[in-house]
């Protein structure tokens, strides 16, 4: 990466340092979380026995992707909405373009905060938070048995649990190129609270088509844009939608089993929203630069 | 002379007003150039046009390129200090420095820290916490340490106490200038920098109703204080301005000899601001 490129996404973490500091809270607050129920975890393995009780954990970890990926989605939008509208806002917009930077490189400077730079500290986060409640876990299942998983099969959850973060942090955020390319044109276009255009105007546009055309294709649709990767880009096993408990340790099941991305790379979802997307940010790259009234 | 900006007939509407309406303009490299004119007269479009910050008819071509298409290739060689483009309050003296150092290849990051170091801008504070004077110095030592062709001002002393008003003028000309710098500026306070100025160009209503150099006004004005009873006299020279200080008639001519003007009291050179509202008040008669 070059010089400018680093520049340009360091400006973007002074301005918005709930980039970073978001993850680090639910970081923080997963371990509460975890420290909180150590104590049980003695009671849990006389129960059920070292080895199952190990499984759930191993598998645990890789869960922890949903707090981190729920903290993304609510960062990553409010950062998109904002940043390009701030800069009209605060007045600062001339003083950028006072320098060397095009407006392509300003625009897509946010948009890799979006798919890059965001997720990375989602992942970062989320990786401290695997491995020392890994650790922690399996110190506190040896200390109230010899009987715990092998070795091997923890090392491959840990493994196992990083592929579901790595892949869940960027099917979602590719899946979401259109959603973030529609926000940063609000940034560029709105005078005023561009969230409330962002949601508006979907919004009027579901209501319009059911009064007039009494059909919801607009409402479908985007919410295909919304909830479609959670069922395009993963496969729940039938023997976990039944909840059978014996099946489950049967299979002695990897959170990796889950991951379907054969299926997502081959929708056309995933493809035409990245058209989509790049369409968006096209458009917020032109207002941005032919804009008079800034 | 080489040509640093080079406007042929510009023109920009905004609905019903013609911002600009016709602009021809050469400026040279090395000329620091006063742009004057009342409100709404059109500087700061035309200034906007030539930093390719919006559009226009016409033809423009500012060092060598067109401000429409380059403008980010351009801003390596023009710095801009603008009442409205404000230094974001959130950010840090620090991370400005190392922001322009990260996407300016002719900045040079100790120059702007060495001028820093003579005013009371520390590099931790945030913008936020710095008084107008001092966001000023913070952009003048970006400028300064920019090694730019042509420096664009647009009321870059608005707000300023005359202190700073001073200083900055005082720094701009003693460091920035080297013989190959070009400015332009616009201010309301045309007497303070009368001085600095090698050309005026005179504005109203997106015209261009005066272009000198400094040194063809004091050679073609000549303005002068008489008693009331030489007032016909002085009529007879044909005045291109006439007006009343303290009761007394003062006559602005125009490519009139000195000694004849001499008759009627003491000639002097009209200032800047003086010509500025004869030229204008005369266009509007």
């Amino acid at each position: 990466m070059n010089r400018t490129a680093v520049t340009l996404l360091r400006r973007e973490i002074w301005e918005h340092p709930a980039l970073y500091i978001a993850p680090l809270v639910v970081l923080a607050l997963c371990l509460v979380g975890v420290i909180g129920k150590i104590g049980y975890l003695g009671g849990f393995v006389e129960d059920h026995g070292a080895e199952d009780v190990g499984l759930i954990l191993d598998l645990g970890v890789a869960g922890f992707v949903v707090p981190f990926l729920m903290v993304l989605l609510v960062v990553t939008p409010l950062y998109l909405l904002d940043c390009l509208y701030s800069e009209r806002k605060d007045r600062s917009i001339l003083f950028w373009k006072s320098m060397p930077v095009s407006d392509t490189s300003t625009v897509l400077s946010k948009l890799a905060v979006a798919l890059l730079l965001a997720p990375l500290l989602v992942y970062v986060a989320a990786t401290a938070t695997q491995v020392v409640s890994f650790l922690i876990g399996h110190f506190a299942i040896a200390l109230s048995s010899d009987d715990g998983p092998s070795l091997l099969h923890s090392a491959a959850a840990v493994v196992d649990a990083q592929a579901v973060l790595v892949y869940t942090l960027l099917a979602v955020s590719l899946w979401y190129a259109p959603v973030y390319g529609w926000l940063l044109l609000v940034s560029v276009w709105a005078r005023r609270v561009p969230f409330l255009w962002a949601t508006l105007v979907p919004i009027v546009l579901i209501v319009l088509e059911a009064e007039i055309l009494r059909s919801r294709h607009v409402a479908d649709w985007i919410g295909y844009r919304i909830a479609g990767v959670y069922r395009t880009g993963y496969e729940i096993p039938f023997w976990m939608q039944s909840g059978d408990h014996d099946a489950f340790f049967d299979n002695a099941p990897a959170a990796v089993d889950l991951l379907a991305p054969g299926q997502l790379l081959a929708s056309t979802g995933l493809w035409s929203g990245l058209a989509l997307g790049a369409a968006f940010t096209t458009g917020a790259i032109l207002l941005r630069r032919y804009r008079d009234d800034a | 002379m080489n040509s640093v900006i080079q406007a042929r007939n510009l023109r920009k509407r905004y609905g019903a007003t013609q911002a600009l309406d016709g602009i021809d303009l050469d400026i040279g490299s090395g000329r620091i150039v006063g742009l004057i004119g009342p409100n709404g007269a059109g500087k700061t479009t035309a200034l906007k046009a030539i930093l390719g910050l919006t559009s226009f008819q016409g033809s423009l071509e500012v060092l060598g390129r067109d401000p429409r298409r380059e403008r980010h290739a351009l801003m390596r060689d023009i710095c801009f200090i603008t009442d409205t483009a404000v230094i974001p309050r959130w950010i840090r003296v620090r991370q400005v420095l190392d922001y322009v150092a990260g996407v300016h290849p002719k900045f040079d990051p100790a120059r702007a820290e060495a001028f820093l170091a003579s005013t009371d801008v520390r590099p931790k504070a945030r913008v936020k916490s710095l008084s107008k004077g001092m966001i000023t110095q913070l952009h003048l030592a970006l400028v300064m340490a920019v090694d730019a062709r042509l420096l664009v001002l647009d009321e870059p002393t608005l707000g300023l106490d005359i202190i700073y008003r001073k200083q900055f003028y005082a720094t701009l000309l003693g460091d920035y200038c080297d013989g190959e710098r070009t400015i332009l500026l616009t201010t309301h306070q045309v007497e303070e920098v009368e001085h600095i100025l090698t050309d005026v160009v005179f504005i109203d209503r997106g015209r261009i109703v005066l272009r000198e150099t400094v040194e063809e006004l004091a050679a073609k004005y000549v303005e002068v204080m008489t008693r009331p009873d030489q007032a016909a006299a002085a009529r007879a020279l044909s005045p291109v301005f006439e007006r009343e200080v303290f009761g007394r008639p003062v006559f602005l001519f125009s490519g009139v000899e000195r000694e004849r003007v001499a008759l009627l009291g003491d000639p002097r050179t009209p200032s800047i601001a003086d010509l500025f509202v004869a030229t204008v008040k005369r266009a509007a008669a």
